[in-house]
């Protein structure tokens, strides 16, 4: 399934943007489905929403379930590089079993 | 933040040149460090400022935001029309805010300025990106697209200001330095500080040591449950690392400066015998090298 960012938020700027897009992905991404992000007209987005959106995830599935279910288009660098950095802070931050 | 004692009208005689270091004797003497104030009434005397950089613009604005909140009407008085500080202050339209009217016939926003603006929690988003950066992109030469990342440094800001201050609004001002090379902005709210929201997971903490745990990444003071400890390391990460520019906060007792030197960023913090009344952001951004910004906001595929 196919969730364009701007057709739900009218912008990504806050925990609370993000969360409405979590709330759109968080039950499809629980029920084992394949999920695309798009974030067509947006240039960039701070930590907020990555963090409510994407990073939350990781409450509900394992972060190698969030990396085979979840793909991102239409982005850019920044927002690639953020929401990478916000799961590899997970990874590492992650206590070894 | 209150008033204790009465004392009778505090009569704030601001300095020949008002910058980063001096707006602090100014601070001391209207509010105490538990952000109390002994007077039941304020003038600032402009008589003798000649010269005012852009960050005390926004400390200004603050304190003089506290009086008003406590009920107390500050007075102006001195303001010298020969003094570039007083046409400084009243092209960025300080005195059309308190005076409800500039001083100056003729005053207006400079091009080198960006609009003095209190700006509330509700509308930062707005504020960024249909004031700020917009100002920002026509004085770069550039697009508000390519300014993304700058953008979000602001947003990231805001969002900190909205989530942990305990206030609604944070104070903005900022200057183009073209010959320099540089951007320098500020952003400030007399909210509780960073200390107090730090020392609610680390009690005991000093102010520089809660500066230095703000930016970690990942360190979080579960101030609510939207936390997650990255705001102030990603304005560290893309204006000192990757701009080269330089980020400092003063909050508390505490200064943190986040430079890039080397081949990366050096964050350094102190405890000072200063005190600010809740956080001060100054930005600097250099423009020579700000395009390496720019690249962020192209289109990139995404992998894992």
């Amino acid at each position: 399934m196919v969730i364009r960012i701007l057709d739900h938020v009218a912008r990504c700027s806050t925990y609370a943007d993000g969360n409405t897009i979590f709330d759109l992905i968080a039950p499809l991404i629980k029920e084992g489905k394949d999920v695309t992000l798009s974030f067509e007209g947006i240039d960039a987005v701070p930590s907020s929403f990555i963090n409510a959106s994407v990073v939350r995830l990781a409450e509900i599935v394992p972060l190698s379930e969030i990396k085979s279910r979840l793909k991102v288009v239409n982005s850019t660098r920044q927002i690639n590089e953020l929401i990478r950095g916000r799961i590899a802070f997970l990874e590492s931050a992650k206590p070894t079993p | 933040m209150g008033i204790i004692g009465a004392d009778a009208n505090l009569v704030v005689t601001l300095p020949e040149n008002l910058n980063s270091g001096t707006i602090y004797p100014v601070l001391r003497l209207a509010i105490d460090e538990h952000g109390n104030t002994t007077c039941s009434a304020i003038t600032f005397d402009f008589s003798r400022m000649l010269f005012i950089e852009p960050i005390p613009v926004v400390v200004l604005c603050n304190l003089i935001e506290y009086f008003v909140k406590l009920g107390i009407a500050p007075r102006f008085t001195g303001m010298n029309f020969s003094s570039a500080g007083v046409a400084y202050l009243d092209d960025a339209g300080f005195f059309a805010r308190y005076l409800e009217a500039p001083l100056r016939k003729h005053a207006a926003r400079r091009d080198t300025t960006l609009t003095l603006g209190l700006v509330e929690n509700p509308r930062s988003w707005s504020y960024v990106n249909h004031d700020m950066i917009p100002w920002l992109a026509q004085r770069l030469n550039t697009t508000a697209i390519a300014l993304g990342t700058v953008k979000v440094c602001f947003e990231e800001i805001f969002n900190n200001i909205a989530d942990h201050s305990g206030v609604s609004a944070g104070w903005v001002f900022g200057q183009h330095f073209p010959q320099k090379k540089e951007v320098h902005l500020a952003v400030s709210d007399f909210g509780v500080g960073i200390k107090p929201n730090v020392a609610k997971v680390k009690p005991g903490v000093s102010d520089s040591d809660a500066l230095r745990l703000a930016i970690r990444e990942g360190f979080t003071s579960k101030s609510n449950v939207q936390n997650r400890g990255a705001g102030l390391a990603i304005l560290m990460r893309y204006v000192a690392e990757r701009n080269h520019g330089a980020v400092f906060i003063e909050s508390g007792k505490g200064r943190l400066s986040a430079v890039f030197e080397g081949t990366g960023m050096k964050a350094t913090a102190r405890e000072r015998t200063v005190w600010y009344p809740g956080t001060l952001i100054h930005v600097i951004l250099k423009t020579d090298t700000l395009s390496t910004l720019y690249e962020d906001s192209e289109p990139e595929d995404f992998s894992w």
